[in-house]
């Protein structure tokens, strides 16, 4: 009976037809390959490979769609029940079949010459070691199962659904980051612990994995409700409160970060400031996509502009006769300049255009950057194809000189800012005070320009740990800015630029200034970020400036969240982090291949589910989805005010 | 000497004359309405004073000085402020911000007092913010307290007309371009946003151009009506004057009744 | 009439000096552009009457090449604007859609390579690699139109450019991952279509001959389609306005479907031709070639098929002759001819400051602008230009540069396209 009831529930088109989709994505992701080349990479031990991993998710997913029912305001609440399971089972059995399938075509005839990566070891894989029809049926009954599981999640209570999948989610996280930790417990010279979580094949043991499970399940009732209330209690203090402590936790962040280096290897810090370079860069694109609505496709100019400026400014080898041979930060200022001029000249053209003619047309100057700095025809400057050696060769962090200097300066500007406001208050006591700051910032600039070399530290490009710290220093520098412009007269007008230009013109912003500006302050933090990353690796190609830089750049933005400064922070440690940069590694190495095919992917998920970002800023994840909680609240308070 | 004059106006959309020659003028402190038949060109009118559209012909006199051809912004830091037809509010900016991003022509401070938060760009932001409050302030409860922090897409439909008009006032000027300010309100909205209209004249001072549909609205504030047809106006005068017309009447009658 | 108390006062710029610097800037940049166009295209033809040009077989061979090339162009540039008429926005995944047709003719001929057909039976061989493009580019962009876009209708338009963005993305890495990322080699044509034969007296490579005549054919047959059928009809409806198409009872979504289906079939027939004529095919071959014809698109008038054409058969000429054209600027301008242009440049500086004098604020930008290009350009001409020349060492690197340059210069000199733009009505108020 409780079968009849059941079955009646499911649908059955809807069944075949996601557990088809479910069977060709896991033939898709075999057959490209994926699931051989990371079947290597252990998860946890001995049962869980990342190949196998890479296809169980789809089950297990698809197994969730297949009864899932919106829940409708006003409506019933969908309801639970055994033909949850029995669907996703259903789904599992339908995709476990299609790659059975596939298997028993697979292991009869070579494809070899068309789909190369459908090898004799995927066979194995997929088979199980044993022959393509038994391995066919274990395919099947693994589908049904996983698609069983994932239908459970519709049965599960809300709190039970919550810590589950944060427990699966925690053991795959730490399986995942065997490196970071690996090292992080190496670092802190408790390496038994490694050996405690981890078997030799990187994978988390079972018994981790079990251990991580339950505790993880156990946090989760035990805590819940606890990190929301410190964020309400946190949203209930006063306006300079919540500043002041959203700037210590900002503080002890950064102190953590320039602390970190010491105790992760090498090679993790060479991860850690590729992610840097991107949150780098991502902070700058994000004030032009995400602050101003501008899709500028061709930001990659912007980088090789700050990377060829450097490149020339400090290399003794630079192709021309100019070869100024100055020190890192003493290049800066002129990468300023040249970012700065850069940004101007793709900006003014595309001023007028609409958004996507401009998407074009920037793309379009990134490709031209690419071929002017690679051409033979200015291989005098810019070294053609050949680039150039030898950038910023033990650049010299003199810190305290020029820190003191860079200190005075902004004590400076903000002495004669304030004096400035002041006078014009007539408030002479302000004045005098604005007066004290302008001539203490007046010595402490002439003094770090006198000795620039006091209490300098020479750093190369191949000492991880240094540019790492560098890089987060520029990052911070990149946050800071951005967070002071969101919420100030310029923010705002970027905001309503991007919301209705034409409106906002008509409300009296120039929309000329406040373009061009974005592309300004966009295109000198992407220079900053190629600066850094010319001195990083010491030699910079043409090759390295290609549009696919733009768009990783853009993933992740938009992975993150357009306009949110956590969202950039997020997107660029999930996908740098992780999967790794357009040529640079991530933490799982194994990736590499794939990883410009998932930021494809993810592209196209994000906007069609989650448009607003993993991490949206408050505003926009208001925005897309509305919160109809409150403005239940709204509407119910307002109910005789209201027509 | 009139506050806005314009002689001539021209605009041309392809084959089609929107406005042909309209001459126009309004003293400070008047209220005229302008009414038509729809597709008579009353928006494009509009459209063609804040500088959304330059005009092919024509000049518009604000205070003496030609402002045609000039961009909208620039217009509007002149003194010229308008709402939309059809409700165009920053959907996803908070009431507050919507007034607060409309002072932007009569702010200044730049990026660098943002970066280092001078003192005077402190006082900047709060004089906005005060301005702001004071604006929503002027249509009674409907727009403050906890509103002010609700993002504008979340707010009904007469409130979104009402915001429109805060935020033109935001911009400061001293003429309003209304443009149907009570289209689809109910009767009572509607007799509300009629006083409104009259105390931004006698409270606030501002000159106002409203189009409107409803008769009894163009009654009730204007001082004087113009009335335009296929691009050109046909009458102008009082509201009794122009409500007996021959000519407005047949523009009205003289063609199927059309729902608005 | 109250009179005016203030007279305007002369000269007065009447504008935001922001706003006037970006548009002398802009007004500069077009200068600029023009004058080296012109630079190179007299400089080229200069060249030639001087006898130190190519020779009329290298041009014929160039003419020849770039129309091959821009048909080609042109037919891929049929679906973005197909796509960008009915939907308003660019489908960055078109490229990919056109790679997809040329790896299924790679891969179907190889295969009749390999069967012995391709010599044997070579008119059949063909048709069926041609065939079997066409239905899997349109295959392609259907389902892309089904994965990605149909969720996305109303959205801003910058959403799915995003979101096509990806696709093309995913497509590039899929047929990577699943096919390899080497070049795959077209096999060889037949000795009749590598020889050169005689046509108006002219002789032309025999495959540039099958190009051209595949693509003018494959138009012409699109013309037909969307000029007489049914579905085409529809098409035009829903591109002129989806609302009204669908209280006319048309089944937009079908029709958007149609045509996603319409452009890719061209894209496919582009993609079987590029395999032909190049005989390498690999995952980015579908990139360059994506954004040249959205370029090509642009120039003819996005929306407009017959732009779509002769852009694509402009641009391609553009590029062919191109690396070539920057020759010209090795050509020494003569004494005269600057003095002409110094000239020239003081009348266009005296016209700008009439213009100024109108106190016209519509005019202001780009009359400020006449006046300081004026003034830079009589310096130029007398003390620079006389005699001056310049040489662009490996100028044939440059040609994917010249498609950009045209991609940008159209957009900044003239938006709308050669032959205007076709587009949806938006709302109005
Ligand atoms: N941007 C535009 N492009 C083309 N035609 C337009 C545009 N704006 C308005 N029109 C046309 O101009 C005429 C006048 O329109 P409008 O000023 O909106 O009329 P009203 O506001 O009096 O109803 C209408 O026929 C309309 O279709
Ligand atoms: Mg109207």
């Amino acid at each position: 009976m409780i079968e009849l009831a059941a079955t009646s529930e499911i649908d059955t088109r809807k069944v075949l037809r996601l557990g088809a989709i479910a069977g060709i994505t896991a033939v898709f992701v075999a057959a490209i390959g994926m699931v051989e080349v990371f079947d290597t990479r252990s998860v946890i031990d001995p049962v869980l490979s990342l190949g196998y991993l890479s296809l169980a998710w789809i089950p297990l997913l698809f197994g969730y769609r297949v009864t899932y029912e919106p829940v409708l305001e006003g409506m019933e609440p969908p309801r639970k029940g055994p033909h949850n399971l029995i669907g996703g089972a259903a789904a599992g059995l339908v995709g476990g079949a299609v790659l059975g399938a596939f298997l028993l075509v697979i292991d009869v005839i070579d494809i070899r010459e068309i789909l190369l990566n459908v090898t004799p070891e995927l066979v194995g894989i997929l088979g199980f070691d044993q022959s393509a029809a038994v391995g066919a049926t274990i395919l099947m009954a693994l589908g049904a199962g996983l698609g069983a599981i994932g239908g459970m999640f519709h049965v599960l209570s809300d709190r039970w659904r919550r810590a589950v999948s944060s427990a699966f989610v925690w053991v795959l996280i730490i399986g995942f980051i065997e490196l970071v930790l690996g090292n992080v417990f190496d670092g802190l010279a408790v390496g038994f612990l490694d050996d405690l979580v981890y078997s030799e094949n990187r994978g988390v043991t079972i018994g981790a994995a079990v251990v991580i499970a339950v505790v993880v399940i156990f946090m989760h009732f035990q805590f819940t409700g606890r990190a929301s209330r410190v964020r309400e209690r946190f949203q209930a203090l006063p306006e300079n409160k919540r500043r002041s402590t959203g700037f210590m936790v900002a503080t002890a962040l950064m102190a953590v970060g320039l602390l970190a280096p010491s105790v992760f290897g090498p090679f993790l810090n060479e991860v850690l400031a590729t992610v840097g370079l991107f949150m780098l860069m991502g902070l700058g694109l994000n004030v032009v996509v995400g602050f101003a609505g501008l899709l500028d496709l061709g930001y990659v100019a912007f980088f090789a502009v700050g990377a060829y400026t450097t490149a020339v400014f400090t290399s003794p080898l630079t192709p021309g006769d100019f070869s100024p041979e100055l020190a890192f930060f003493s290049a800066l200022p002129f990468v300023i300049i040249m970012a700065a001029i850069a940004g101007i000249i793709v900006g003014t053209p595309v001023i007028r255009m609409r958004g996507d003619y401009l998407a074009i047309v920037t793309l379009a100057f990134g490709e031209i950057a690419r071929l002017v700095f690679q051409a033979d025809w200015l291989k005098g400057t810019f070294g053609g194809a050949q680039g150039i050696l030898r950038i910023g060769e033990g650049m010299i962090v003199t810190l305290f000189g020029y820190v003191l200097a860079g200190v005075g300066i902004v004590v400076g500007i903000i002495g004669f800012l304030r004096w400035r406001s002041a006078r014009a208050d007539d408030d002479a006591s302000s004045a005098k005070t604005a007066g004290v700051w302008i001539g203490l910032g007046t010595v402490a600039t002439v003094a770090g320009l006198l000795f620039p070399d006091f209490a300098s530290w020479t750093v190369t490009g191949i000492d991880s740990e240094a540019v790492f710290r560098l890089v987060l220093i520029f990052v911070a520098l990149a946050a800071f800015v951005s967070w002071r412009l969101q919420d100030s007269r310029i923010g705002r007008a970027w905001m309503a630029m991007r919301e209705d230009e034409q409106v906002a013109e008509t409300m009296g912003i120039n929309v000329v200034t406040a373009k061009l500006l974005a592309f300004i302050i966009g295109a000198i933090l992407a220079a900053l970020g190629g600066a850094l990353f010319a001195v990083k690796i010491g030699t910079i190609f043409p090759s390295s400036f290609k549009i696919v830089q733009s768009i990783i750049i853009l993933v992740v933005v938009i992975v993150g969240g357009m306009g949110s400064l956590r969202g950039v922070a997020v997107g660029a440690l999930v996908l740098i982090g992780v999967l790794g940069g357009p040529t640079q590694p991530g933490m799982l190495r194994e990736f590499q291949e794939f990883k410009l095919l998932i930021y494809g992917v993810l592209l196209v998920y994000m906007m069609l589910q989650r448009p607003e970002g993993l991490a949206p800023s408050a505003r926009r994840s208001q925005e897309l989805h509305g919160d109809e909680l409150k403005q239940d609240v709204w509407l119910g308070k307002d109910q005789e005010g209201e027509d | 000497m009139a506050l806005l004059e314009i002689e001539g106006l021209t605009k041309q959309f392809g084959g089609l004359l929107a406005l042909g020659g309209v001459d126009f003028h309004i003293e400070e402190g008047e209220i005229v309405s302008v009414i038509g038949p729809n597709g008579a060109g009353k928006t494009t009118f509009f459209n063609t004073i804040s500088g959304m559209f330059p005009p092919d012909e024509g000049e518009i006199l604000f205070d003496g000085r030609d402002v045609a051809g000039l961009t909208p912004d620039q217009i509007t830091k002149r003194g010229i402020a308008r709402t939309f037809q059809n409700v165009r509010l920053f959907p996803n900016m908070t009431v507050l911000e919507n007034i607060m991003v409309a002072q932007h022509s009569r702010t200044h401070k730049g990026v660098f007092s943002a970066l280092f938060q001078t003192p005077g760009f402190r006082k900047e932001e709060q004089e906005i913010r005060d301005r702001a409050r004071d604006v929503l302030g002027f249509f009674g409860t409907r727009l403050i307290g906890y509103r002010f922090d609700q993002p504008a897409f979340m707010l009904s439909y007469a409130n979104r007309r009402r915001l429109e008009i805060a935020r033109a006032m935001g911009t400061q000027p001293r003429l309003l371009l209304l443009d149907e300010p009570t289209a689809g309100m109910n009767p009572r909205e509607t007799a509300e946003l009629t006083g409104l209209i009259r105390k931004l004249r006698d409270e606030r001072g501002f000159t106002i151009v409203v189009i409107e549909h409803e008769m009894k609205v163009v009654r009730d504030v204007s001082d004087r009506v113009v009335v335009l047809d296929h691009g050109v106006q046909i009458a102008e005068g009082s509201y009794d004057e122009v409500s007996t017309n021959e000519d407005v009447i047949e523009a009205y009658l003289g063609r199927p009744a059309e729902s608005h | 009439m109250a009179t005016r108390t203030t007279s305007s006062p002369r000269l007065r710029l009447n504008q935001d000096v922001s706003t006037l610097a970006v548009d002398v800037f802009l007004f500069a940049m077009k200068v600029a552009l023009i004058f080296f166009s012109a630079w190179a295209v007299v400089g080229t033809i200069a060249l030639q009457v001087n006898g130190s040009g190519l020779t009329a077989v290298a041009w014929r061979d160039l003419i020849v090449g770039g129309l091959a090339q821009g048909f080609m162009y042109g037919l891929i540039a049929l679906g973005y604007s197909m796509v960008y008429g009915v939907l308003g926005f660019i489908n960055f995944a078109h490229g990919e859609v056109f790679m997809a047709g040329a790896m299924a003719a790679y891969f179907v001929a190889d295969a009749l390579f390999d069967a012995g057909l391709w010599e044997s039976a070579f008119v059949v061989a063909v048709l069926i690699v041609l065939l079997s493009a066409v239905l899997v580019s349109t295959v392609v962009a259907v389902l892309v139109e089904r994965i990605a876009y149909r969720r996305l209708r109303g959205a801003p338009r910058l959403i799915p450019l995003i979101t096509s963005i990806g696709m093309s993305f995913f497509l590039q890495y899929a047929v990577k991952g699943l096919f390899g990322g080497s070049f795959k080699t077209f096999p060889q044509l037949p000795e009749g279509l590598q020889d050169r034969v005689g046509i108006f007296g002219l002789e032309i490579e025999g495959i540039k001959l099958l190009v051209i005549a595949t693509a003018i054919v494959s138009m012409f047959g699109l013309w037909l389609f969307v000029e007489r059928s049914r579905t085409g009809r529809a098409i035009r409806a829903v591109a002129e306005d989806k609302e009204i198409a669908g209280l006319m009872g048309i089944d937009v979504n079908r029709t958007i479907v149609m045509t996603f289906a319409v452009g890719g079939a061209m894209a496919g027939v582009g993609g079987m031709l590029w395999a032909m004529l190049f005989r390498k095919v690999f995952f980015l071959t579908g990139f360059l070639p994506g954004i040249k014809a959205f370029t090509a698109a642009v120039l003819g008038g996005i929306g407009n098929l017959g732009g779509a054409m002769l852009g694509g058969v402009t641009l391609g000429l553009v590029e062919a002759s191109g690396p070539n054209m920057l020759g010209g600027l090795s050509w020494e301008i003569p004494t005269w001819l600057a003095y002409v242009g110094a000239v020239l440049a003081a009348a266009t500086a005296y016209w700008g400051i009439q213009r100024l004098r109108s106190g016209d604020a519509r005019k202001a930008g780009s009359s400020l602008g006449m006046v300081v290009m004026g003034v830079v350009g009589v310096f130029l001409g007398i003390f620079v230009l006389p005699g001056f020349s310049a040489t662009i060492p490996g100028a044939s690197q440059l040609k994917d540069m010249i498609a950009f340059v045209v991609l940008i210069g159209v957009l900044m000199v003239r938006p709308v396209g050669l032959l205007g733009e076709r587009l949806a009505v938006e709302e109005r108020a």
